[in-house]
């Protein structure tokens, strides 16, 4: 008898939401446009985690050495420089090497290459490049080597120069996800508001139909399964709607960032996580129908 | 089989919808409950459907006070009682039948069950050609059968008639009383509330009189007179 109950308390909220057209694509909008403005400032926060880690890693410091350091020693550094916490990459560069690659970079540039080739020596030096994961790593690795056994042989580290670069990088990155956070909290509340509001609406179309149903002598679970149920479906629907309107959107940014030099590929990126996003717009979308319409519900069932 | 003890309810000091009222009802009565607007019929049946709780006094149905009936009995309580109401309360979006299997859906009856019994009522109320029509397709009158053919589906008791003619003309307000009648003699208690004189007094049954919320007269055979 029970199972019998659920069944048709569900079937008959499956009705609902396709008798009730226009309450339902109300609603369904609602819960929609909260699913995307969710979505929308997950992504921003993701993508720009993205972008900042990308840029980070762009970053590296340069130990310029000087005369007296040759081969033998750089590799000893080398070797020092790799066992301190957190380094993910170090590579020598030699002067010549290093004039050969600039040479490149500038070739375009007649006046820069002339005045190099005026100069009759090599006005670069030999460098070892330093990358980490953590940029708040390079100040103690700077102070490491000019304070350690090599600072015979380091003309300078150019660290200081980044400092302040670094470290702004840093503050934005974090500022943003901070920001973004808030505002996802925010947005949700006053969009729990909205859904709440618009559901309770929808349900007070339904008040008489709930007023037979008590007289009827239904109880009380019989007459919420139906509105869960629908409220459940407004959720589903939403996350279906938002899931794919999240292609057009990656077809955008990726188009915004195709000259951007960034390794950034929205599509692909949506391509690897919409299993993900729809998982989660579905569970963000169904516990807001259910909770809305729970709570829209429990004002009519009272007596 | 019904029983009003001392039953009072005020729903603020200044609004009292019924003092002490003492009424009893046997099984198979037909009772008429008569009096303006505003003078505690709807208060007194709604007492018996659990809508209101008395402030003072006890409502006995078979034997047991409604007062020691918790909310979740009360679903289960409402299956033995049948309802009609001026406004028929019909639900506008099904149909005839869906409207009557309703409130045997509720209680978690069989298909099979629903199908015969919803058949079946609908013949005796006089609508078996009606089956699939919905409301806004039928005559008031027979809106009115619908809503009683759903009251009794259950083989309630007693069955409430709250303004039943209200909204009907005088043929199809005649119809609903003979109807009604007809149910009584086949043994199912009726208690009938009504302004109407003229429906009072054709019925020529038990007529109880209220008047600013207090029993003022009860007749065996009575004319609704105040």
């Amino acid at each position: 008898m029970l199972r019998l109950s659920i069944i048709r308390a569900i079937k008959s909220g499956v009705n609902n939401f396709f008798r009730n057209g226009w309450l339902s694509i109300t609603s369904v909008s609602v819960v929609s446009l909260t699913l995307f403005v969710i979505s929308f400032l997950m992504s921003i926060v993701f993508v720009s985690n993205k972008l900042f880690t990308e840029i980070r890693n762009k970053i590296g410091v340069n130990v310029y050495l000087n005369e007296k350091a040759d081969k033998e020693i750089a590799s000893q550094m080398m070797e020092e420089i790799s066992l301190m916490g957190g380094v993910t990459e170090v590579e020598y560069t030699d002067k010549k090497e290093a004039l050969t690659s600039f040479k490149q970079k500038v070739k375009e540039n007649d006046i820069i290459i002339q005045a190099i080739d005026e100069l009759r020596e090599n006005p670069l030096e030999d460098f070892i490049s330093i990358k980490v994961k953590d940029p708040r790593k390079y100040e103690i690795i700077e102070g490491k080597l000019i304070t350690g056994e090599f600072k015979d042989y380091i003309l300078k580290v150019d660290y200081s120069e980044h400092k302040t670069e670094i470290n702004n990088l840093d503050k934005i990155l974090s500022s943003v996800t901070k920001a973004g956070l808030i505002l996802i909290v925010f947005l949700v509340f006053v969009a729990v508001m909205v859904v709440l509001n618009s559901i309770r609406l929808t349900m007070y179309t339904h008040k008489i139909e709930i007023e037979i149903m008590r007289l009827v002598g239904a109880g009380n679970w019989f007459i919420k399964l139906p509105f869960i149920t629908e409220g459940a479906l407004y959720g589903l629907a939403a996350s279906i709607l938002v899931t794919l309107s999240l292609y057009p959107l990656a077809i955008l940014l990726a188009s915004a960032l195709e000259n951007s030099g960034l390794q950034l590929n929205p599509i692909l990126l949506l391509n690897q996580t919409i299993i993900f996003a729809f998982l989660i717009h579905l569970l963000i979308g169904i516990a807001l129908g259910i909770f809305s319409s729970y709570v829209a519900i429990q004002r009519y069932l009272r007596i | 089989m019904i029983e009003y003890r001392d039953v009072s309810k005020l729903y603020s000091e200044e609004n009292i919808a019924l003092i002490e009222v003492n009424i009893k009802i046997k099984s198979g009565e037909f009772v008429s409950i008569v009096g303006q607007s505003g003078m505690g019929k709807s208060s007194l049946l709604k007492l018996l459907t659990l809508e209101e709780r008395p402030t003072e006094g006890r409502v006995i149905f078979n034997g047991v006070d409604l007062n020691e009936i918790t909310k979740k009995e009360i679903p289960i309580h409402r299956r033995r009682i049948g309802v009609i109401f001026q406004d028929f309360k019909l639900l506008p979006q099904r149909t005839a039948f869906e409207n009557v299997s309703f409130a045997l859906e509720v209680a978690g009856e069989k298909p099979s069950k629903i199908k015969k019994s919803v058949s079946q009522i609908l013949d005796i109320v006089g609508l078996s050609d009606k089956f699939k029509a919905y409301p806004v397709q039928l005559s008031g009158g027979e809106q009115q059968r619908v809503a009683i053919a759903r009251a009794l589906v259950n083989h309630p008791e007693v069955l409430i008639a709250d303004e039943p003619t209200g909204n009907l003309d005088v043929i199809n307000g005649r119809e609903i009383i003979d109807l009604l009648l007809k149910i009584n003699e086949l043994g199912t208690t009726i208690i009938l509330a009504t302004h109407d004189k003229e429906t009072v007094n054709r019925i020529n049954k038990r007529v109880i009189v209220m008047d600013e919320g207090r029993v003022i007269r009860d007749q065996a055979k009575g004319k609704y007179m105040i």
